[in-house]
């Protein structure tokens, strides 16, 4: 049942600290049910201010469930779905519903049957964009147009401004969501206290890894990393190398499990698949013969691949090293910088063929197959539309730290030929 | 899709017998039966006024186009002359109550003796969509039968002096032209040009360059006729309309009394000092200063209450409409990782003169700007570089937040190579670092390097920029 605007403060500033002015100012500007809102309602703030979870819980407690509809536009892609998932929301019947158009109809005939205000709440509304480039005006435009009792609410990590791109955008009230003060922040991640740990000796935890991580990451990350950091927090206690009294000590112990945990972080480590097992040598050394042709430029090819016939004839002058240092003159950048680069599939035979000896004992029929076998698992890529048949072009789509490892695991050696690079 | 305003009317009569016991009262005595039925009466009645849902009794400063506009779409009905007209005026202004007013005002003429039609460039975006409209609006149900738009035309031209004139007004005129296909655009001009049948257009745009982008023979068949509306230009007329739109009536609370004194406070605001500087300074600082100021306005009537049944002048409060992010609080709250790589990005693009980049560049860059850095502090300085994959992740959150886009369309680029462009100016990355709390002093002695490269280059620009000529900008309001 739907709680009345003063209960629901009470209980909103109570799970939302630092929040209070916000939820205010929502709970005004929707009034009594029947009252007429702002039509437009725009929510910013950055990642893991609560924007998302504040409103849905505002809705959750203060709202009957056909009063608003809420849909995150990620998830709905389409704006079939998007029409589609809005109208089910509100009517609780299965509407399908192709076009803007068609939406705003249907609206009508749903809102005609009594006055309350109606709510459509469009999280990630930045990705509107993706849709079309009329739908986001049309959405902000809907409740004026149609004259109904609606209010579209979008929420976004992304300021007003980059949304007003088209003329005759119509302006919604905004809500700026700051972000939390360090006391906040703490005062929110204490609820993840476990239940037979004691609070006063988890909030020192808290405390101290807030100092590093507060500049780092936000508070959804931050919930992540903890129960890995909270282990290493009472190790020393495990171990009994330490009291739970030792808090400094416990403090510079875990310093050290700092870096670790952010790489943690954000390095997912999937681990370049084991082509190894799966593929013939052969194979291998044509992908690196692909990741060779995309990262050294053409001009180069006879300083690494010629034989030592034509080295004779014609020695190319190796080129200088890019300067480093910071001068006034607009220098060039290498092209390892620019990322991969497509190349022919001629070229990548003369390089495989140089690289790998046994090369006489295997037909330019598996070659091919084996490439198109490449592209159809997106290692390479095919650069040129498939229905020019004459000339393909690929570009190696394979990462360098992967094909080091595969180079290592078949005793190639790459540093030969990357000298250019400034991999480490 | 068009609700005329006596629907409108009759909605909201409804709503205030039905509200009676809801809601907001409860938060107050239920025993003070009727000043509580009244308070929440003017409540609704505002939210109504305030938030664009309902048409102002009294058009500040728009008389002489009310007249115009009223007369054009009067001589369409009474002797059938058939008219294009195009309302053009920056947000805010009252194009779209006016329309409202002028038909309200023709409807008490003739009483409903003609046809109205609304479109939204916005909304109706093919057409498909506008000739849907046009058939379900001028209540031809069997929209079936019309497939093409051959049927629409016929529809439209098959009237004659006798039948009632019809007025296709259009919202967002520019987006319709823009949206709809030119020759289905031309055929219903050119039917409002005919002589036999009265159909009028009329347009409402904010883009004043609308004539530069319609196309030739569109042009033709247009009769030039454009309403400019302005926002009111002096304090005096905005005071007014605040004013207007403040003070309430018997017709709204069934109590003079009430009434009264509710308008002697409101006449007594404009004498406080602070809410007089309050609305001079949203007048002269806020772009739709008219929306801005009714934002202001519907906090504080929400702070009306039983046992203040009065607006008071600290019930408003400029912190509303300073509630809301831009670009400037985001570069405020970056991390010095983030920073770092701004900082990169716009030394990429002083030193090599491209606007495009990608992860792995701007990484480099960074990189050799720290090494060179503790190579010159002759290795006293303990070095600290962001790792990659960190900084890979810091690149990612520019992006997400628009300040970087990709310009790369290739699908299956690795992301450390895919191409990006910044969205910001040189200038703004350079304030951003010098007004961020967390810059150190080392970003500033890098930006130093820079803005003297910068200066340098710039110059030698504007010697080669003042040789050609700037192009006239595109008028838009916004």
């Amino acid at each position: 049942m739907a709680l009345e605007p003063r209960q629901l403060k009470n209980i909103l500033s109570e799970e939302f600290p630092g929040r209070t002015r916000q939820i205010e100012t929502l709970l005004n500007w929707f009034g009594a049910p029947k009252e007429k809102t702002p039509p437009t309602i725009f929510i910013h703030g950055n990642r893991a201010l609560g924007k998302t979870e504040l409103v849905r819980r505002l809705f959750k407690l203060g709202f009957t469930s056909r009063q608003y509809s809420f849909l995150d536009c990620r998830v709905c892609y389409s704006a079939e779905d998007l029409f589609g998932i809005t109208l089910t929301h509100l009517t609780g019947q299965q509407l399908s519903c192709k076009n803007i158009n068609d939406f705003a109809m249907k609206l009508q005939k749903t809102c005609k049957l009594d006055s309350e205000t109606r709510y459509m709440i469009f999280d990630n509304a930045d990705a509107l964009w993706n849709l079309s480039s009329t739908l986001t005006p049309a959405l902000l435009t809907l409740p004026q147009w149609t004259g109904l009792n609606v209010c579209g609410i979008f929420i976004s990590q992304v300021p007003w401004e980059k949304f007003r791109v088209v003329v005759g955008i119509s302006e919604p009230w905004q809500i700026f969501f700051p972000e939390y003060t360090k006391d906040i922040q703490i005062s929110s991640v204490i609820i993840s206290c476990p239940d037979d740990e004691d609070l006063c000796f988890y909030k020192a935890f808290i405390e101290n890894v807030c100092d590093s991580f507060y500049e780092n990451c936000d508070l959804i990350d931050f919930f992540r990393l903890l129960p890995d950091l909270f282990d290493k927090f009472v190790e020393p206690v495990q171990d009994e190398r330490a009291t739970r009294n030792d808090i400094s000590l416990l403090c510079n112990e875990l310093k050290s499990h700092f870096n670790a945990a952010l790489d943690k972080l954000y390095l997912q480590n999937i681990s370049a698949a084991n082509f190894g097992e799966q593929l013939p040598q052969w194979s291998l050394y044509l992908l690196i013969a692909t990741f060779l042709g995309s990262y050294i430029p053409q001009n180069l090819d006879q300083r690494y691949f010629a034989t030592k016939a034509c080295e004779k004839l014609k020695l190319p002058r190796t080129p200088k090293k890019q300067k480093l240092s910071h001068d006034n003159s607009p220098a060039k950048l290498t092209q390892q910088l620019k990322g991969p680069q497509s190349f022919e599939l001629e070229r990548v035979l003369a390089i495989f063929q140089s690289i790998y000896h046994d090369h006489k004992n295997i037909q330019t029929v598996d070659i091919h197959q084996q490439i198109e076998s490449f592209v159809a698992h997106h290692l390479v890529v095919c650069t040129v539309p498939y229905d020019r048949l004459g000339s393909r072009a690929y570009r190696c789509n394979v990462s360098y730290d992967c094909v080091k490892q595969i180079s290592g695991d078949i005793d190639f050696d790459l540093s030969k030929y990357l000298d250019e690079f400034d991999y480490n | 899709m068009y609700i005329s305003q006596s629907y409108m009317i009759e909605i909201t009569s409804e709503a205030l017998i039905d509200d009676t016991e809801l809601h907001r009262g409860e938060k107050s005595y239920r025993n003070n039966g009727s000043l509580l039925k009244d308070r929440m009466e003017v409540d609704d009645s505002f939210a109504e006024r305030l938030t664009d849902h309902s048409v102002p009794d009294v058009l500040v400063g728009l008389d002489e186009q009310y007249t115009e506009l009223l007369n054009y779409i009067n001589r369409t009905v009474s002797s059938g002359e058939s008219n294009t007209c195009i309302l053009i005026g920056p947000a805010g202004c009252g194009k779209t109550a006016l329309v409202k007013k002028a038909l309200q005002g023709l409807n008490d003429k003739y009483n409903e003796d003609f046809y109205c039609v609304s479109l939204n460039g916005l909304l109706h975006t093919s057409d498909q969509f506008v000739r849907y409209q046009i058939c379900s609006q001028l209540g031809q149900q069997q929209f079936k039968g019309f497939r093409s738009d051959g049927d629409v035309f016929n529809l439209l031209k098959s009237g004659s002096n006798n039948t009632k004139p019809i007025f296709i007004i259009i919202y967002n005129f520019d987006a319709f032209v823009k949206n709809c296909s030119q020759p289905f655009v031309y055929n219903i001009f050119n039917i409002a040009t005919s002589k036999n049948c009265p159909i009028s257009i009329i347009g409402v745009t904010r883009k004043a360059s609308v004539f530069n982008e319609l196309a030739q023979n569109i042009l033709s068949r247009n009769s030039y006729c454009h309403i400019d509306i302005d926002r009111p230009c002096n304090i005096e007329s905005f005071i007014e309309i605040i004013k207007n739109c403040l003070m309430i009536n018997e017709t709204i609370v069934d109590d003079a009394e009430y009434c009264q004194t509710f308008n002697e406070k409101i006449e007594e605001l404009f004498d406080d000092e602070s809410f007089y500087n309050l609305v001079i300074q949203t007048f002269n600082f806020s772009t739709d200063f008219i929306r801005s100021f009714f934002k202001i306005c519907f906090d504080a009537v929400c702070k009306l209450t039983t046992d203040s049944p009065f607006l008071l002048p600290e019930y408003f409060s400029i912190s509303t409409l300073q509630d809301c992010g831009s670009m400037d609080i985001i570069l405020k709250g970056l991390t010095q990782n983030q920073l770092w790589l701004l900082l990169a990005i716009n030394s990429l693009d002083i030193r090599f003169q491209t606007k495009t980049f990608n992860f792995t560049m701007v990484y480099e860059e960074y990189k050799n700007y720290m090494k060179s850095y503790a190579r010159e502090s002759s290795g006293t300085y303990k070095m600290k570089i962001c790792k990659e994959h960190i900084a890979l992740a810091e690149f990612e959150f520019l992006e997400s937040r628009k300040i970087l886009q990709c310009a790369d369309e290739n699908k299956f680029q690795q992301k450390q190579y895919r191409m990006m462009r910044s969205l910001l100016l040189p200038e703004q990355i350079i304030d951003a670092v010098e007004n961020n709390e967390k810059s150190s002093i080392m970003m500033k002695e890098w930006l130093f390097d820079m803005t003297r490269v910068f200066r340098v280059l710039r110059e030698l620009f504007a010697a080669h920029l003042r040789h050609l000529l700037v192009p006239e900008e595109e008028l838009v309001y916004h």
